[in-house]
């Protein structure tokens, strides 16, 4: 029969004490991996960013204190590439997720070649940036390019698509819009696929469909699924390089000067440590923005997960 | 083996208490049930003395031994999941000798052990399939049979046939029955199917919400249980609550005295009577009349649903009462009928927290 | 099992002339691999009516070396990839079994290694590599990889684990199973499927790494990425050994694919609901 429990202490558990044991055992060598190849290197940028080294010119290197980051904190295109950067990163993640979305959809059909489709989609993003880079590039050619080939076919007139300040950084939107949509698209899709096809049925006896069936049923069940591929494309769109890199180097001007950029810049100019600072600049970035996004929406997001579970 | 709980309690990490301070003995090759409702903490109890959990307070004796900090493969138990958990990847004949072949047995003699055990169980012409090639049914004797074959000093199993279907379920319910009569292991079984409680145990231990209410063989269980909780549980279809009064050590029901009387001071009670106990004749003959609201038919046994006539606040839940009768007699709805119980059939609980009056 | 899609014929024809569309410049590039170089670079671009070539194809594996960059992105990927596997199922075990609370922290404290921007540690790396006298070699590459691929793969794999039932490996403690069988003997050949799946997607996300490549290779151990950018001189892009260098670059990424294109969507999925 069930006495008052006498609460003698908290008791010691060896069982899973052992088992505890083992888990921090067989973590142990991926940590030891990533602190050795992740934090360590860190640490030694931040070692670097308060000395100059000069690449060209190792004897010279010492240490200056903060005078890297002041230097940064003074330059206009510090400024202007962090402004860049943040723009760029709200309006292709935008484009992405709605597009993306938007794809998921069309995509989720039972049609035959429906798992073919949805294999070439992905294609974009596997495919080499650097060959896609070039030859988008070249279709961007302001003379030879087969993009103002086209327009002129439809009798339109062309763009200077890359050559050009105005219209450059949104060139490259396009193609890093081009290459990441179909990733965001197929992510979406599996978490629409996801949903138990009873709730479909009920939401059609319902006669809730179209529009309202996407926005009030599909989208809040793939709320989670939404939240990581947001932050993934997020914190990739703030690191953006490869195809800037290749396909326009920051110019014209500094019209595409994003971060990732800007850093390099200063390994052109052999500025370790410059480089050394931005680059630490930009992972405080990427840390305020991630630790923004999961205590904003992914806390509440977990709670009401919780909620849904009791 | 005897097993021995004594005190367990079970915190989890939210908060919640699982198991309140619990204490039972269980006699060497007894089957006893843990009976109760989703929740109740019958299948924590159990994964303690598995040793899958680890109690906050109290300890675990299994043949006289403290096992409670023992890891679960050096306790000698083994244990038959709801889920069967057979190892997906290995063979039939894999899944029973993975046991002895970790402590060590030789191939051919554990390969032996298994065959023997497989022909008793009526499996031996499976052994070489893999479990997602079986029947619910055959992967559960091959649960059982893994869990045979190691002879442990107990077993262990929870609702190992709530996933079969009727047929299936009545079927290896005998099975389980005649392996028990034969080899008399000590088990503790879960489950919240008060039939296969009744049916299987040498006790019934009726849990509710972390706590065991009356543990007792199963004729006891049905005819004196110790709360209104487990005499509600028990029994299908279930019991009729009455509001009554205790007057003078006397059990009165609807302004009538019944011949029923019990220790205590003056108070109000609930009047438990069971469909069975319950006789029906013309009105005016009984303790009040009702009229019969509609009927259900069981097969050999039909229960008339009555709704007491002129007799207001009679009942202590659901607006009828429950009433069998036999499939030979004729009864339908529409008809007035006299209700009376059998005295010596009636139960009496305290109406303020349930617990049974006694003589 | 019945499921609600806009069903219509013309849906369908959408959804086919969608990704023809979306897919048109990767065809052009396919189709720059076997085109006559002289109508590569004439004005009018042409199209269909050519007569194909394996010209390019040839000048990639004699004057680019092809066969020896391929053999370089294969041991270094390949290699890196097995590392992180096999560093990965136990942690992403770990990190699973724990209980929700300390398991999730690990979790994100694992993942958010993985966004760490590349310039960070190129340069640390690049001096570490050169002071140990492994600049240019696999081993600094394979080293990197792991770094870089681990935090994603344990990500993963935890929610494959995440979704096995416990049950499984409850019974072979109770059969007598040590934690170590329990996981090689049981727990690996369940979680079969999802290992295939997170060894495919670290392969993929080193295949086409570049900005390492580049900073720790020169000569001896050039990687496809790299490679194909040395197609590119100051003034000419040779456009169709670029062509057929992204195009072989290509092909084990669409063929991994197909193979298992539902499970990669799954993986992912899964391992963000959990």
């Amino acid at each position: 029969m069930a006495a008052e429990p006498s609460f003698t202490g908290k008791r010691h558990a060896p069982l899973a004490a052992h088992r505890r044991r083992v888990a921090y055992l067989l973590l142990a060598p991926t940590l030891l991996v990533l602190l050795g190849l992740s934090i360590f290197p860190t640490i030694y940028s931040v070692f670097l960013s308060f000395r100059v080294d000069p690449l060209y010119n190792p004897k010279v290197a010492r240490f200056i204190g903060w005078r890297n980051y002041t230097d940064l904190f003074s330059d206009d295109r510090f400024w202007n590439s962090i402004r860049l950067t943040l723009y760029w990163t709200v309006v292709v993640v935008t484009i992405q997720m709605v597009v993306g979305f938007l794809l998921a959809i069309l995509l989720d059909r039972k049609m035959r070649g429906a798992s073919v489709l949805r294999t070439l989609i992905i294609v974009p993003v596997f495919i080499s940036p650097i060959a896609m880079g070039l030859t988008w590039r070249f279709i961007f050619e302001p003379v030879s390019g087969l993009a103002n080939w086209f327009l002129s076919g439809l009798g339109l007139e062309g763009y200077s698509w890359l050559s050009s300040t105005d219209t450059a950084l949104g060139t490259l939107m396009f193609v890093d819009c081009w290459q990441w949509t179909p990733f965001v698209a197929l992510i979406l899709l599996a978490g629409i696929q996801s949903i138990s096809p009873e709730i479909t049925e009920a939401a059609r006896l319902d006669r809730i469909r179209g529009v309202s069936y996407y926005t009030r049923i599909v989208l809040p069940l793939i709320r989670p699924v939404i939240m990581v591929v947001l932050l993934i494309r997020i914190v990739d769109s703030i690191r953006f390089f490869d195809l800037n890199f290749i396909m326009t180097k920051g110019g014209p001007g500094s019209s595409t000067l994003v971060m990732s950029t800007y850093d390099y810049t200063f390994f052109e100019q052999g500025h370790l440590g410059l480089m050394a600072a931005c680059g630490l600049l930009m992972l405080v970035l990427v840390n305020l923005v991630v630790f923004v996004f999961l205590n904003t929406l992914y806390r509440s997001e977990k709670a009401a997960r919780r909620a849904d579970m009791k | 083996m005897t097993v021995s709980l004594r005190n367990l309690v079970k915190r989890f990490a939210d908060g919640t208490v699982a198991v309140k301070g619990i204490d039972l003995e269980i006699a060497d090759g007894e089957f006893l049930t843990l009976l109760g409702p989703s929740g109740c903490g019958k299948t924590t109890t159990l994964r303690l003395v598995a040793g899958l959990e680890e109690p906050e307070e109290g300890s675990i004796h299994i043949g006289g031994r403290d096992v409670t900090a023992v890891d679960p493969g050096d306790r000698n138990i083994a244990m038959v999941f709801q889920s069967y958990a057979l190892y997906p990847h290995m063979t039939v004949l894999q899944n029973m000798t993975a046991s002895l072949r970790v402590a060590g047995m030789p191939k051919a003699a554990a390969d032996e052990k298994a065959g023997v055990t497989a022909r008793s169980l009526g499996i031996e012409h499976l052994l070489h399939r893999k479990p997602a090639k079986l029947s619910g049914g055959e992967r559960q004797r091959v649960a059982l049979g893994r869990a045979m074959i190691r002879n442990p000093i107990c077993y262990l199993m929870d609702e190992p046939l709530s996933n079969l279907d009727l047929k299936l379920r009545e079927h290896m319910r005998t099975e389980i029955k005649r392996l028990h009569q034969k080899y008399k292991v000590t088990t503790i079984y879960v489950t919240h199917d008060q039939t296969e409680a009744l049916v299987l145990s040498d006790r019934v231990a009726v849990m509710n919400k972390g706590e065991i209410l009356q543990v007792a063989d199963p004729v006891t269980i049905y005819e004196r249980p110790a709360t209104t909780f487990v005499a509600d549980f028990v029994g299908s279809p279930s019991i009729n609550f009455l509001k009554g009064d205790l007057r003078s050590g006397v059990a009165t029901v609807a302004g009538r005295v019944l011949k029923v009387a019990r220790a205590g001071g003056d108070r109000p009670v609930t009047l438990g009577i069971r469909p069975e106990d319950i006789v029906l004749g013309p009105t005016g003959s009984g303790i009040f009349d009702g009229a019969v609201a509609f009927v259900e038919v069981y097969g050999s046994v039909v229960i008339a649903f009555i709704e007491p006539k002129d007799v207001g606040g009679l009942l202590a839940r659901r607006e009828f009462v429950a009433a069998a009768v036999d499939i030979h007699e004729p009864i339908a709805a529409g008809d007035a009928v006299g209700v009376r119980f059998r005295d010596d059939r009636i139960s009496v609980f305290d109406a303020g927290d349930g617990t049974a009056l006694s003589c | 099992m019945k499921r609600r899609s806009i069903n219509s014929r013309a849906m369908n024809v959408l959804a086919f002339a969608v990704v023809i569309v979306w897919l048109a410049p990767v065809a052009w590039v396919m189709l720059t691999s076997i085109k006559p170089t002289m109508l590569i670079n004439s004005a009018e671009p042409t199209f269909f009516f050519f007569t194909p070539t394996t010209e390019h194809y040839i000048e990639v594996f004699t004057r680019f070396r092809f066969g020896d960059v391929i053999v370089n992105s294969l041991i270094t990927v390949g290699v890196s990839t097995l590392i992180v596997m096999i560093l990965a199922f136990p942690a992403a075990y770990a990190v699973s079994r724990m209980g929700l609370m300390s398991g999730d922290f690990w979790a994100l404290t694992v993942l958010s290694l993985r966004f760490m921007p590349g310039v960070v540690v190129v340069l640390p790396y690049f001096k570490m590599a050169n002071s140990v006298g492994l600049l240019d070699t696999h081993l600094a590459l394979i080293v990197v990889y792991v770094a870089f691929g681990l935090p994603f793969a344990v990500w993963i794999l935890r929610g494959f684990l995440l979704d096995l039932p416990r049950e499984v490996e409850e019974a072979g403690r109770l059969d007598g199973f040590g934690w170590l069988r329990i996981l090689f003997f049981l727990v690996l050949p369940m979680a079969a499927p999802g290992i295939a799946v997170t060894a495919i997607f670290t392969f993929v996300f080193s295949w086409n790494e570049y900005l390492f490549a580049l900073f720790l290779t020169l000569q001896k151990v050039t990687t496809i990425p790299v490679a194909l950018q040395k197609t590119i001189d100051v003034y000419n892009v040779l456009w169709g050994s670029l062509s057929a260098g992204a195009a072989i670059q290509l092909l084990p990424m669409i063929a991994v694919v197909f193979l298992l294109q539902k499970h990669i969507a799954r993986g992912l999925a899964l391992g963000a609901v959990k």
